[in-house]
C-alpha cells in the first residue's frame, strides 16, 4: 500500500499514522486559542462586543434563538471536542485489537460529522459579509476564527488521513 | 526499530521512515508557535493601565467603551469601579501601546456625551456610537491616576485663541458653546457663563486666533435671536439665523465706528439685546416727558423722518419735577441732529378706523420723532412732548383749514376722520359728529387749506357708501371706495351749478343721501298714481330715455291715490311741461315674455315722456303698466282633472303651439281620486276655450309610428315641467264659451281628430 506523493514522498501507513497524530496534536493546541480568543466583534450602535465561540452560542441563546444556539453549540463546541477526544482515542489504540470494531464505527462517524464544525465559520463569514451597516452595526472577524478554522482543518485531515483499515493492522512487534 | 524486521504488507516501520515522518511534527509546532506569537503580540500591544476618577460615567462599560484621542481608538475601559466612599467612579483604561504617552500628568479626560445643543456638534457621534471617554492635551510627567473633567473642554485643539468678557443687563438663553458670529462668519463661541462679584452676568467669549483682527475696542456685541419675526409694511418676515443658532440663539458683533484699536485678551465689552441697540451707541441723551405711556426701554425707537436712528435705553421718573426721563442713545452718525433747537415728540398710535397714519405705530408701538432744528447748541437734556398722530394732524388742519357744518336727517355710522372727497380727491375730513340744538345730527368738517377754494357756497354734499353695487341690463358695477371707504364710507361734494363764490368759514350744508339726490336741484313736482307699489323715496329714479333725470322724494297717499313728490335734475325742466307723461315701469312678467327686466335689479323707475306744451306744471297724473299678476287675475281660470300627471304648476298652456296660459296650481281633488290642475288662460285668449274643448298633456318627446307616416312631436324641450295643449271643436260642436271655474278632463294624449279641428272662434263676449 504505497503511494507516491509529490516530491517522491512515499505515503506509507506509518506516515499516515504519524501525520494523523501530529494534526490531532496541532488541533488540540489550536483548540485553546480558538475557544478563548474572540472569533468576532459585533458593533451595534457603538456597543462593541467581542464574542468567543461559546459567547456566540450564549448570545444566540439569550436572543431567543434556542434551536440555532443548539445547532451552533453542537457543531462548534461538541463536535470539535468529540473529534479531538475520539481521534486521540483512535490513535492511542492504534495497533492494538481493543474494541477494533467499535473504533471502526467511531471513525466512520468522525468522517461523517467532520465538516459540521465548519458551520460556525460559515455563519461568521456570512455575518461579516452582510453585517456592514456603517456606524450603526458592523461585524468583524477576529483572530479566534482563524485558530478555530485551523483547528477544524487539522481535525478534518487527521480523521481523513487515518484510514479505516489501519484499525485492523497487527500491532508491531516490539523491538527488543 | 531495525531494517531486518520482516516487512509487512501494511505498514513499514524503519529508521529511515521514522526519520522521514518526523517532519509531521511541524504541524503541532506551528500551531503552538502561532498561538504563542499571537498571545505575545497581544500582550505587547497593551500599554499602561491608567485610572481616571469621575463624578459619574453614564454609558461607560468595562471591556467595551473606547478611549478616544484625536478620533483614534487609543484604549479600552477595562474596569469601572466605585471608590471606597462611593463618591467617585474609578475608570480603569488599558491604553494601547502607541497611546502610552497619554498617561502623562497634563492630559484631560472627559466623558463625551451627546450634547443637545446643536451649536456644538462634538457630541453628536456619541448619540449613535454611545458615550466614550476622550482625552486631550497630553504632556508632562508620566502619570497613571487622573481626575476627569466634568464637561467637555471647549478649547480647540490648536492653541492661540483669546477671550473677551461681555457684560449686559441680561444674558438670556446663552450657554456654553453658543456660537459667535462676525458678519455671518462663525468666529468663536461662548466659553463660560458666570456671575461676577457684582452680581452682573458675564460671558466669556472665545474668539479664534484667525479672527482676532475683527475685534476692536469699539466692537459691539448683540444677541441674535434664534428666530425673529418682523411685522411691517412689507408683511411678515421670519428670519432663522441658521440651524445651529436655531436652538439657543447666537451672538454677533461688529463695529460701527471707524476708530477703535485692536483688542487685548480679557477686554470687557458690552452686550446689547438687539443689533439695533448695539448700533445705537451714541452718547446718552435724556428726554423728559410728562407721560411716558407706551415707551418700552430697549424697544421704543427714535425716528428721524421715519427712519429709526436711536433707541430708548431706560426710563425712570425724575425725582425733582415728576416728569419721566427717558435715556436715549442715538446712532453715532445721527448724534449731531440732537441739539437745543431739535424737538422730541412721542407719537402714539391712534386706534381708529380712519387713522391710517397711525397704523404703523399699531404694529411698531410708539416712537419718538426727532425733529432737528437749526442753530441749536450742544445739549444732552431735552423736553419731549407727546401727541397722537391724529391730534397732530388736526392741530395742523384747524390752524389753516376751512371748517364747515353738514346737517342731515340721519347719519350712517360715520365717525371722526371720515374723509371728504372732491372729485375723488381727499380734501378734508370730518372732525366731529354731534347733535345740534334741535337734535338733528350735524357733522363738523374741515377742508385742508390747499383745497379751500374747491368748496363753493352752492356745493352739495352727499354720502359715498362704503361699497356700492350698480346693476342694470348689460352692466354690473361694483365700487369699493378704497380701503378707508370700505370701512366707513366717505362724504363727497361737488358743485353742480355755476360756481358763485367760495364758501366762507363755518358754512352750513345739507348732506344728501347719495349723489342722485344731491344732483336733483329743481323744485319738486308731484305725480299721482293709482298704485305706488315699488316706489321708494330717495331710491326710485325718474328716467328720460333711460337716463336718470331725477329722483322720487316722497310717496304719500291722498284722495285714494298716491302722490309722488319728485325732483328733476338740472337741465331737465322740459319734462315739466303740463302734458308730459309719467309712468311707473315695473318688472313686467307677462305670459309672453318679460319686459322691464332691468327693473328687477335696479328697482322700479318712473319713465318720463315730455309733452309738447309750452306751459310748465308741477302736478301730473301718472300711469302704471300692467304687470303679470294683473294679467293672470283677469284671465280665465279652469280646472283640469287627471288621474295622474307629471305636469306641475308653472307649466304653460298652448293653443296651436301658442302660449295662452299657465298652470298656477296642482292639487288633489277633494275626494282624493284625481289631480286637479288650476289653469289660467290669458284674458285675450279666453274665448278660445269652449265647453267642448279638449285638453291633453303634450309633454315630452312623442313619436308615433303610423302605417304611412312618421311623426315626432317635440313640444317640451323648452318646458321641462310639461305642457298642456288644448283644441276646440269646429264651430258647430264647440259649445258655449267656458267660464271661470269650469272643469275639464286632462287627457294623456290627443286623439288624431282633435289635431285637425280648425274652428273659427268669435271673440264675442
Amino acid at each position: 500500500m504505497r503511494r507516491t506523493l509529490c516530491g517522491g514522498l512515499q505515503v506509507t501507513d506509518q506516515l499516515r499514522y504519524e501525520l494523523s497524530k501530529a494534526l490531532t496534536a496541532a488541533g488540540i493546541i489550536l483548540y485553546i486559542p480558538a475557544n478563548f480568543l474572540p472569533v468576532m466583534t459585533i458593533t451595534i450602535t457603538g456597543q462593541v462586543e467581542s464574542l468567543t465561540v461559546m459567547g456566540g452560542v450564549m448570545e444566540l441563546y439569550n436572543t431567543g434563538l434556542v434551536p440555532v444556539a443548539a445547532v451552533v453549540f453542537l457543531a462548534s463546541i461538541v463536535v470539535p471536542v468529540v473529534k479531538l477526544v475520539s481521534l486521540s482515542w483512535l490513535l492511542g489504540l492504534h495497533g492494538s485489537d481493543i474494541a477494533a470494531s467499535r473504533r471502526m464505527n467511531v471513525h466512520a462517524f468522525l468522517n461523517r460529522i467532520g465538516t459540521w464544525a465548519m458551520i460556525d465559520l460559515f455563519l461568521l463569514s456570512i455575518l461579516v459579509a452582510v453585517g456592514q451597516l456603517g456606524i450603526l452595526a458592523s461585524v468583524q472577524a477576529e483572530v479566534g476564527a482563524l485558530f478555530f478554522g485551523a483547528m477544524i482543518i487539522c481535525t478534518l485531515y487527521a480523521a481523513d488521513i487515518y484510514k479505516t483499515y489501519m484499525i485492523w493492522q497487527q500491532p508491531l512487534p516490539k523491538s527488543q | 526499530m531495525t531494517n531486518q524486521h520482516e516487512q509487512h504488507d501494511h505498514g513499514v516501520v524503519s529508521d529511515s521512515h521514522k526519520r522521514s515522518v518526523a517532519w509531521v511534527l511541524i504541524f503541532p509546532i506551528i500551531a503552538a508557535a502561532a498561538t504563542a506569537w499571537f498571545l505575545w503580540t497581544d500582550y505587547k500591544s497593551m500599554g499602561p493601565e491608567i485610572e481616571i476618577s469621575f463624578d459619574e460615567v453614564p454609558g461607560i462599560q468595562a471591556g467595551k467603551t473606547p478611549l478616544v484621542y484625536r478620533g483614534v481608538d487609543a484604549g479600552t475601559v477595562s474596569a469601572v469601579e466605585l471608590d471606597k466612599n462611593l463618591n467617585k467612579v474609578l475608570v480603569k483604561v488599558r491604553l494601547k501601546e502607541f497611546a502610552a504617552g497619554l498617561a502623562s500628568e497634563e492630559t484631560d479626560f472627559w466623558v463625551e456625551k451627546p450634547v443637545i445643543t446643536l451649536a456644538e456638534l462634538t457630541g453628536l457621534e456619541s448619540i449613535i456610537q454611545g458615550n466614550s471617554i476622550h482625552a486631550r492635551n497630553p504632556g508632562g510627567e508620566s502619570e497613571t491616576r487622573f481626575v476627569g473633567l466634568t464637561e467637555p473642554p471647549l478649547m480647540p485643539l490648536l492653541p492661540g485663541s483669546f477671550t473677551v468678557r461681555l457684560k449686559g443687563a441680561q444674558i438670556p438663553f446663552l450657554n456654553r458653546g453658543t456660537p459667535v458670529y462676525h458678519r455671518g462668519v462663525k468666529v468663536g463661541l461662548v466659553r463660560e457663563k458666570l456671575i461676577d462679584e457684582n452680581g452682573t452676568p458675564e460671558l466669556r467669549v472665545m474668539i479664534e486666533q484667525a479672527y482676532r483682527g475683527t475685534l476692536r475696542t469699539t466692537s459691539r456685541f448683540w444677541r441674535l435671536p434664534a428666530t425673529s419675526m418682523k411685522f411691517g409694511q412689507h408683511g411678515l418676515k421670519l428670519d432663522v439665523e441658521g440651524v445651529d443658532a436655531l436652538v439657543q440663539g447666537a451672538l454677533a458683533f461688529d463695529h460701527f465706528e471707524r476708530n477703535g484699536m485692536e483688542i487685548s485678551n480679557d477686554t470687557l465689552l458690552e452686550l446689547s439685546g438687539t443689533e439695533f441697540a448695539a448700533r445705537s451707541a451714541g452718547r446718552l441723551l435724556t428726554v423728559s416727558f410728562d407721560n411716558a405711556r407706551g415707551i418700552t426701554p430697549g424697544e421704543t425707537k427714535v425716528c428721524y423722518l421715519g427712519q429709526p436712528i436711536g433707541l430708548v435705553e431706560s426710563i425712570h421718573p425724575s425725582p425733582s419735577n415728576g416728569l419721566i426721563l427717558a435715556a436715549v442713545r442715538l446712532m453715532p452718525e445721527y448724534e449731531h441732529l440732537a441739539d437745543t433747537a431739535s424737538s422730541f415728540t412721542l407719537v402714539r398710535p391712534h386706534v381708529s378706523l380712519q387713522g391710517v397714519t397711525g397704523l404703523d405705530t399699531l404694529v411698531t408701538g410708539v416712537y419718538i420723532e426727532l425733529a432737528p432744528g437749526s442753530g441749536g447748541t450742544h445739549t444732552d437734556l431735552f423736553a419731549g412732548r407727546s401727541v397722537t398722530n391724529e391730534e397732530w394732524e388736526r392741530l395742523q388742519s384747524e390752524r389753516q383749514g376751512l371748517a364747515f357744518t353738514l346737517s342731515a336727517e340721519n347719519l350712517p355710522p360715520m365717525g371722526k376722520g371720515t374723509p371728504v372727497l372732491y372729485k375723488g380727491v381727499v380734501v378734508g375730513s370730518i372732525l366731529e359728529k354731534k347733535l345740534d340744538e334741535r337734535d338733528k345730527p350735524i357733522l363738523h368738517g374741515i377742508i385742508r387749506p390747499e383745497f379751500r377754494n374747491a368748496l363753493d357756497a352752492d356745493a352739495r354734499f352727499w354720502r359715498v357708501p362704503a361699497t356700492s353695487i350698480k346693476a342694470g341690463p348689460g352692466f354690473l358695477q361694483f365700487d369699493v371706495n378704497g380701503l378707508q371707504g370700505l370701512m366707513q364710507g366717505a362724504i363727497a361734494f361737488d358743485v353742480f351749478t355755476r360756481r358763485t363764490k367760495t364758501a366762507s368759514q363755518n358754512s352750513s350744508f345739507a348732506l344728501y343721501k347719495d349723489e342722485v339726490n344731491a344732483r336733483a336741484l329743481s323744485a319738486p313736482i308731484t305725480i299721482r298714481f293709482v298704485n305706488s307699489r315699488g316706489l321708494s323715496p330717495g331710491q326710485t329714479e325718474l328716467r328720460y330715455l333711460g337716463v336718470p333725470v331725477g329722483v322720487v322724494d316722497g310717496v304719500e297717499t291722498a284722495e285714494g291715490r298716491v302722490v309722488v313728490t319728485a325732483r328733476l335734475n338740472q337741465g331737465y325742466e322740459f319734462l315739466r311741461r303740463e302734458d308730459s307723461f309719467f309712468s311707473i315701469v315695473r318688472p313686467n312678467i307677462s305670459l309672453q315674455g318679460i319686459t322691464g327686466l332691468e327693473t328687477l335689479i335696479s328697482g322700479v323707475y318712473i319713465d318720463c315722456t315730455p309733452g309738447s306744451s309750452k306751459r310748465l306744471a308741477d302736478s301730473f297724473t301718472g300711469s302704471s303698466t300692467i304687470d303679470a299678476e294683473e294679467i293672470l287675475q283677469s284671465g280665465l281660470t279652469l280646472n283640469l282633472r287627471s288621474d295622474s300627471t307629471p305636469i306641475n304648476a308653472g307649466s304653460y298652456v298652448y293653443y296651436r303651439s301658442i302660449n295662452v296660459g299657465r298652470v298656477t296650481a296642482k292639487s288633489l281633488s277633494s275626494d282624493g281620486r284625481q289631480i286637479m290642475l288650476t289653469v289660467v288662460v290669458e284674458k285675450k285668449y279666453r274665448h278660445l276655450v269652449r265647453a267642448n274643448s279638449k285638453f291633453w298633456d303634450s309633454s315630452g318627446l312623442k313619436a308615433s309610428l303610423g302605417f304611412l307616416q312618421f311623426r315626432i312631436q317635440t313640444e317640451s324641450i323648452m318646458a321641462p315641467d310639461g305642457r298642456i295643449a288644448f283644441a276646440t271643436p269646429d264651430n258647430s260642436a264647440m259649445g258655449a264659451a267656458a267660464k271661470s271655474g269650469d272643469s275639464f278632463e286632462l287627457n294623456h294624449a290627443p286623439r288624431p281628430e282633435w289635431l285637425k279641428w280648425n274652428p273659427s272662434i268669435p271673440t264675442g263676449e
